[in-house]
């Protein structure tokens, strides 16, 4: 376990910028504690002082899971965020999509979310920006990417992908094994 | 056919025009491109040659600089490279030169933060060719003020273009586009070309004079086109004599008549009077606005037809355009442009999908139904459904979730609720899994549970509690400090459980509590003080309580502490109590739930009532009961017994109405059979709830609910007697009671009398629970075993009325009661009455008279209580969070405390001395005196029982001790507490050493043994911080990169500063000043500004206030002199006099002291009068072994006088003055130094060096004279008016001296 890299970090922020903008800060910067992110098992974890006091008990080889998981580093150095982020990215999102009850299963059968699932969607989303995908209980679902902006989501036909599927909280359970 | 609108046309590479032409030369050269036009529109329509009459429309724009006077001419020049500073007038300046700057336009470039980069202006120059070259030679690439200038030529601003433009429309206008055509006709004619033909030409010969112009096929004249490839900028040359071999000559060409212009030509397409024809032609039918409310209302019922509707409207509106451009083309899906604000039409865009490509009706009629019974509706919905949403979008479910959420978390009200919603649930497990259960709350917050559901539900954690105490019995030992922590809440409670008993107590007069009273009805008979209460309307529940059995009695009992327990606020017994009554007494039965509801309340209304009432009560209740008692016709061995014992009753049965569930304890103690093994498991109980009491409420002094858990150990085992114990305890009841009575004594005597407060008294009993715990538990026993003849004069008693039936006090409790009805009729005659006529009635009645009242009650109860709720919501929490540390202190304690009082029930057993035989003793000697009556009464009478009378004493002690016990487990506790030299990590290491030797006095640790080299801890300390620091600084690092990525300033916040403070939202017109608070200094005007001053001015104004004393004192000196000089002959007289009057004082000393001083041979000395007076005044920290330390303490009355006496010596002021002046000393010092001479002050110079006086110090010696009176007031009055006189004399001469003086001043 370790704090990432200069590099490590830009990307990541770079990633989690997609989905929450400069809200990133507030996940640095906390009121409530101190936060940081650590880099395990090319995981990065996001940690609170505390717990990082205590998982240095434990040996890195034994450390499955610190924290809070916010993605991995893939072996090309990409960022990857996880569905265990969601609780993050969600209360900062700047642009969410809202799917539709009936549309709902199928985002979080690890679908992409169509024109005919799409309830709400905030405006102004640009082609290809994150965004986090709510039911329409405000229940955050997953996050994706705008397939399509706010514009042409108008327009577009029923059956067309609005957000393509990153992660959902299906995977909980679809992916047990892999989410740390 | 593919270049009509697309291709581009150009002629013989003239791609550009040269800016400066003349208009001649420009037309010159606008001449063969506007041929070029011409020939691609009769490539269109190839038959027709005569397309000429559109060439206005093909043509370009004219030429565009029109200004040309001679030879200057209007330039647009562009300058780039410019400095930034450069301004306007400087570009005007510098081109001045040149020409005439007509307009100069500058522009700056700048990035993101504002820096510009990049400066050029524009110039609107008049300037002749040469000047331009000219200025172009001099300035171009030129350095000015740091930049290189670049000049090129720009393009007219589109403001002169556009004037242009117009000026060339409007010249057109005049000029006749005929012009063009017959000019190049005429110009072909000359060349032998008539209407575009040359006769007898070989195709491919270039028409002489005209460049461009081939002769093609048949003679025709074609111009050569430049064509430009798609897409490409290479311009193919087209020479359509080249290409014109298959070109066929049709015959009804040369019969076209009248070749229409093509811009004349018309789209017309003629059809029939059908609708599409119609609409081809483009004329539509009118519109109909569509349906929009009609859609949004009710998308899917409208969607078959406004669908419908939509694709018709859709269909034909697009169709127009479409078919007019081309027939037979196929439309791509088109996408209309929708505002994103309609709802409506994103609607239609979504079923336009369906329309593409399709034409006809019948195609758009087909789709409509196919899509509105299939998927219509879903589709539409969806699409109806599309929101979109600001940035700023809040959810509100979300809001609300969180709304629910919080008032969830909330500990109040709605939590109880759901809590008891569990309850209901009679697991244990739940009990278990909630470390708070309702129960326990309720019994705190006994106002939550107002409603008979609660009630209900109370019953229900009634029992959890009990089993779960069952449980914790097995491994809590009886925890001292949990009771001694609840002592301190006990005291509050104690009068209300006080309260209680009066009321069981008076039930049989007091029926106004009808669910209590006939529980009650019973065999305690007590003074109550209650009874003066109004809210209690006396009902006589009497005759209901005789025809009981025994069992029923057990059960009474029961619930009247049950009752009791609710007057102490607790809800449980209520429900007990109803399913008691029920069970035992089913006439009363009728008392609803309603009414034991309402007389909870009323209780609860009681406890209102002030501590002063409740001594008054007490006090009253006292005396009249010692009248009664010697009135009272029954001359039973109550009515013998004094007021105290009575009063002492009274206290003693506060314990038993605090006994809470009896029936549960009773079943789990199943072994109980003696006494003693109840009290114990009883105890435990107690303990153990104490301990959870202690553990959610923390203190809730308040609360008297606090209390109850204490008493509920005797609840059960009243309860558990009942029927076990009956036997037994009608054997030792009469020696229990007595002992009871005589602990009560005790009790009671132990304050100084019997009328003081009455909450001491009270809380006293409470807190010392075995004690009361105990008594109770006998008395109720003694109540049983007398129960069926009490009862009966109970009963007679209720009948009749109040107390006028005496014949039942032939119980101490009874006459008690007597005593108190007759202090109610006393004080309050008109209650008197009310209870008369109440009591006469049965309880319904009572009921019946009070339900409006009550029901406001209740009211207005349930309104105070839901206040006090939230109040003790709060406190709850904060002294819950407060007492985290001690109650695990407490813990310890209450081990330690078990295990003693344990130990003592073994030594009550085995010895008759008590463990704190001598305090018991005392107090029962004095009790012994004082209730004379005590011992008197039959159970004392009996030498048999003496042990277990002594027993119940040691154990009463024991308890009574209980308050005392506090200070000595505290001092317990403190054992346990790491001392202070043990403390931290060097302590730990002192710790270790000690333990290496023991408990070895010799070799005490110290502080002084703690190795000063441990490093290792400091840099423990310091690797903390450290680690922190490295934190701080990687949270630095990535908010650089986040303000690198974002280009956002984001700076940390301090970790110092939480920022959700400053966030918190505060009502500013809530907020009330708080002097108390810090953070209301806010809201203080400071009168002091100087504060602002900067640092130097401050050090200024110190140093000036420093120097400011300085320059006082000269002023000072300056006029003691003054005075002096003034007063000099004076000051002589006045010093005789001094001495005198020392003289005298020293006599007066001797005088005065002598009386008071026990000691004569200190006060026959003046000096060793002093010292002890002076040793009396300070000798408590510095004269700690010093002789006078005895005669000090009494003189102290002594000195009160002298302090008297120093006040009017203190007239003697001009002394004083005199002896300041001479030397500068302390205030006090002078003040005690009335008179002063020079030898006694040298000294006191000399000591000054002394921080703290010495044994024979001077100031000792001299400072009492000035409290002590030097002569008689008369004569020191005397000496004052013989002095007077003399001064105003002196003062008059001295004034008429100073007129004198100034007269002869002024005339000089």
């Amino acid at each position: 376990m370790r704090p990432l890299t200069d590099d490590e970090t830009k990307t990541m922020f770079e990633k989690l910028s997609k989905y929450i903008g400069e809200n990133i800060k507030h996940l640095v910067d906390r009121p409530d504690g101190t936060y940081c992110f650590r880099l395990h098992n090319d995981r990065v974890y996001y940690i609170s002082e505390t717990i990082l006091k205590l998982a240095t008990n434990i040996s890195r080889g034994k450390l499955v899971s610190v924290g809070t998981c916010f993605g991995k580093f893939t072996k090309t150095i990409k960022f990857r965020l996880h569905i265990t982020a969601l609780d993050f990215l969600a209360p900062y999102a700047k642009f969410k999509v809202w799917v539709k009850p009936g549309q709902e299963q199928s985002f979080l059968y690890g679908n992409h979310v169509l024109k005919s699932g799409l309830g709400r969607i905030t405006e102004n989303t640009n082609q290809y920006q994150g965004v986090v995908v709510y039911s329409m209980a405000d229940v955050p679902l997953g996050f994706g990417v705008a397939a399509k902006s706010t514009q042409e989501c108008r327009r577009v036909d029923p059956m067309s992908i609005v957000v393509f599927h990153q992660a959902d909280i299906g995977e909980f359970i679809r992916s047990e094994d892999t989410l740390t | 056919m593919l270049w009509d609108g697309s291709a581009y046309a150009q002629i013989n590479g003239e791609s550009q025009r040269p800016r400066n032409t003349t208009p001649e030369s420009r037309r010159h050269n606008a001449e063969p491109r506007n041929s070029g036009t011409k020939h691609t529109c009769s490539q269109m329509c190839p038959e027709s040659f005569s397309c000429n009459t559109d060439l206005d429309a093909c043509e370009f724009p004219a030429p565009r600089s029109v200004k040309l006077r001679s030879l200057v001419i209007m330039k647009r020049l562009y300058i780039g490279g410019l400095s930034h500073t450069i301004t306007q007038k400087d570009l005007k300046d510098r081109f001045g030169k040149f020409g005439d700057v007509q307009d100069v336009e500058l522009r700056t470039r700048r990035d993101d933060e504002g820096v510009p980069y990049k400066t050029f202006g524009y110039i609107n120059l008049e300037i002749t060719d040469a000047g331009f070259k000219k200025c172009m030679t001099v300035l171009n690439k030129s350095k000015w003020k740091g930049g290189t200038i670049q000049i090129e030529q720009a393009r007219e601003t589109f403001l002169q273009k556009l004037a242009q433009e117009r000026h060339e429309a409007a010249e057109k206008i005049q000029s006749p586009s005929v012009n063009h055509k017959d000019k190049l006709v005429e110009s072909m004619k000359e060349a032998g070309v008539e209407n575009f033909h040359m006769k007898a030409a070989v195709p491919g010969t270039e028409i002489p004079g005209h460049k461009d112009w081939v002769v093609s096929k048949f003679g025709r004249v074609l111009p050569v086109l430049n064509l430009k490839c798609q897409g490409r900028n290479k311009f193919i040359k087209y020479d359509p004599s080249k290409h014109s071999h298959n070109i066929k000559k049709l015959e009804s060409s040369a019969e076209v008549p009248d070749p229409t212009p093509v811009s004349q030509l018309t789209w017309e397409i003629s059809g029939g009077d059908d609708d599409i024809s119609k609409k081809r032609r483009g004329e539509f039918p009118p519109q109909k606005t569509p349906l929009a409310k009609k859609k949004k209302d009710r998308p899917n019922q409208v969607v078959a037809n406004g669908q419908s509707d939509r694709v018709k409207s859709c269909g034909t509106s697009e169709k127009g355009p479409t078919v007019l451009k081309s027939n037979g083309e196929t439309r791509p899906p088109t996408k209309p442009k929708q505002t994103p604000a309609s709802k409506k039409l994103q609607t239609q865009t979504s079923v336009c999908v369906f329309d593409s490509g399709d034409d006809s009706d019948g195609d758009i009629r087909m789709l409509a139904q196919r899509s509105t019974p299939v998927d219509g509706p879903v589709v539409d919905e969806d699409e109806d459904n599309l929101e979109v949403v600001g940035d700023n979008y809040i959810p509100r479910t979300f809001l609300t979730q969180q709304k629910i959420k919080d008032v969830c978390q909330l500990p109040g009200g709605s939590s109880g609720k759901n809590e008891e919603d569990y309850d209901s649930a009679d697991t244990d497990e739940i009990l278990n899994s909630r470390k708070t259960p309702s129960g326990t709350k309720q019994d705190q917050l006994p106002e939550v549970s107002k409603t008979q559901e609660k009630a209900e539900v109370n019953k229900q954690t009634n029992n959890l509690e009990t089993d779960r105490t069952k449980e914790k019995k097995a491994n809590k030992v009886l925890p001292k400090k949990a009771v001694k922590k609840v002592f301190p809440t006990k005291k509050t409670p104690s009068p209300e459980s006080d309260s209680g008993d009066g009321e069981d107590d008076d039930s049989k007069e007091e029926r106004e509590d009808s669910y209590s009273s006939k529980a009650k009805r019973t065999y305690n008979v007590l003074p109550k003080k209650k009874a003066i209460e109004k809210s209690t309307t006396p009902s006589e529940s009497d005759d209901d309580d005789d025809d009981s059995e025994e069992e029923s009695d057990s059960d009474s009992s029961k619930t009247q502490k049950t009752g009791k327990k609710v007057v102490s606020k607790k809800k449980t017994p209520t429900s007990e109590l109803s399913s008691d009554d029920s069970e035992s007494y089913e006439d009363t039965s009728e008392a609803s739930a309603d009414s034991e509801y309402e007389a909870m309340f009323t209780n609860c209304q009681r406890l209102a009532f002030s501590l002063d009432d409740l001594q008054q009560l007490v006090k009253e209740s006292f005396l009249k009961g010692l009248d009664r008692d010697s009135d009272d016709d029954d001359p039973g061995s109550d009515s013998q017994q004094p007021g105290p014992n009575r009063v002492s009753e009274v206290l003693g049965m506060e314990p038993r109405v605090t006994a809470p569930e009896a029936p549960v304890p009773l079943a789990k103690t199943g072994n109980g059979n003696t006494p003693e093994e109840i009290l114990a498991a009883i105890f435990e109980e107690d303990n153990s709830d104490e301990v959870r009491e202690k553990k959610k409420k923390g203190k809730k002094k308040t609360n008297p609910s606090t209390s109850l858990p204490a008493f509920q150990g005797t609840k059960a085992l009243l309860a558990t007697s009942p029927q076990s114990l009956k036997r037994q305890v009608e054997e030792d009841g009469k020696i229990k009671t007595s002992t009871k009575k005589q602990k009560r004594d005790r009790l009671v005597p132990s304050k100084p009398s019997a009328s003081e407060d009455d909450a001491k008294t009270v809380s006293k009993p409470s807190d010392t629970k075995g004690t009361k715990t105990r008594p109770p538990s006998s008395s109720d026993s003694e109540d049983t075993t007398k129960s069926p003849a009490l009862r009966r004069k109970t009963t007679l008693k209720a009948e009749p009325g109040k107390k006028s039936v005496p014949a039942a006090s032939s119980t101490s409790s009874s006459s008690g009661c007597s005593s108190v009805e007759s202090e109610m009729e006393e004080d309050v005659p008109a209650k008197k009455t009310q209870k008369a006529e109440v009591s006469k009635k049965p309880q319904t009645a009572g009921e019946v008279i009070d339900a409006k009242q009550q029901d406001n009650q209740k009211r207005l109860a349930a309104q105070e209580q839901r206040q006090k709720e939230a109040e003790l919501q709060k406190k709850l929490i904060q002294e819950a969070l407060a007492k985290l540390d001690s109650a695990a202190d407490g813990k310890h304690h209450i081990k330690f405390s078990s295990d003693e009082e344990e130990d003592g029930d073994e030594e009550e057993h085995t010895s008759p001395v008590p463990p704190n035989p001598k305090k018991t003793l005392f107090q029962n000697s004095q009790s012994d005196e004082e209730d004379s009556s005590d011992e008197e009464s039959p159970a004392r009478g009996k030498p048999g029982l003496k042990d277990k009378e002594y027993k119940k004493l040691a154990g009463s002690n024991l308890f009574d001790d209980d308050d005392d016990d506090d200070d000595e487990e505290e001092k317990d506790g403190d054992r346990f507490q790491i001392k202070p030299q043990f403390e931290g990590k060097a302590g730990a290491k002192l710790m270790q050493l000690q333990s290496r030797f023991g408990t070895d006095e010799r070799f005490q640790m110290d502080r002084r043994f703690i190795d000063s080299d441990d490093d290792d801890e400091p840099e423990m300390e310091l690797s903390q911080p450290e680690r922190e620091c490295e934190l701080v600084e990687e949270k630095k690092k990535s908010l650089d990169i986040l303000n690198h990525l974002l280009n956002i300033n984001v700076q940390p916040s301090d970790p110092n500063k939480p920022t959700a403070k400053g966030k918190a939202f505060r009502d500013i017109s809530a907020l009330q000043y708080d002097p108390t608070k810090e953070e209301h200094a806010a809201f203080e005007t400071k009168n002091d500004k100087p504060k602002k001053d900067s640092k130097l001015a401050r050090k200024k104004k110190r140093e000036e206030a420093e120097k400011l004393p300085e320059v006082s004192r000269e002023m000072y000196y300056d006029v003691s002199m003054d005075l002096k000089e003034v007063f000099g002959t004076s000051k002589e007289e006045k010093t005789e006099e001094e001495e005198e009057e020392n003289v005298a004082w020293d006599k007066e000393e001797e005088e005065t002291s002598q009386p008071m001083a026990v000691d004569p041979v200190t006060v026959s000395s003046h000096l060793s009068t002093n010292e002890g007076e002076a040793s009396s005044g300070f000798k408590f920290s510095f004269f700690g072994g010093d002789t006078a330390a005895d005669t000090t303490t009494e003189r102290e009355e002594y000195r009160f006088e002298t302090l008297k006496g120093a006040k009017v010596s203190w007239q003697v002021d001009p002394r004083f003055q005199d002896s300041s002046d001479e030397e500068e000393e302390e205030e006090e010092e002078a003040k005690e130094q009335t008179d002063t001479t020079t030898p006694t002050a040298e000294p006191l110079a000399s000591k000054k060096a002394f921080f703290f006086f010495r044994l024979d110090d001077e100031r000792l010696k001299e400072g009492p004279k000035a409290f002590c009176r030097s002569s008689k007031l008369e004569d020191q009055r005397e000496m004052w008016e013989e002095k007077r006189t003399g001064l105003i004399e002196e003062y008059r001469k001295k004034h008429k001296d100073a007129r004198r003086k100034l007269k002869t001043s002024q005339r000089n």
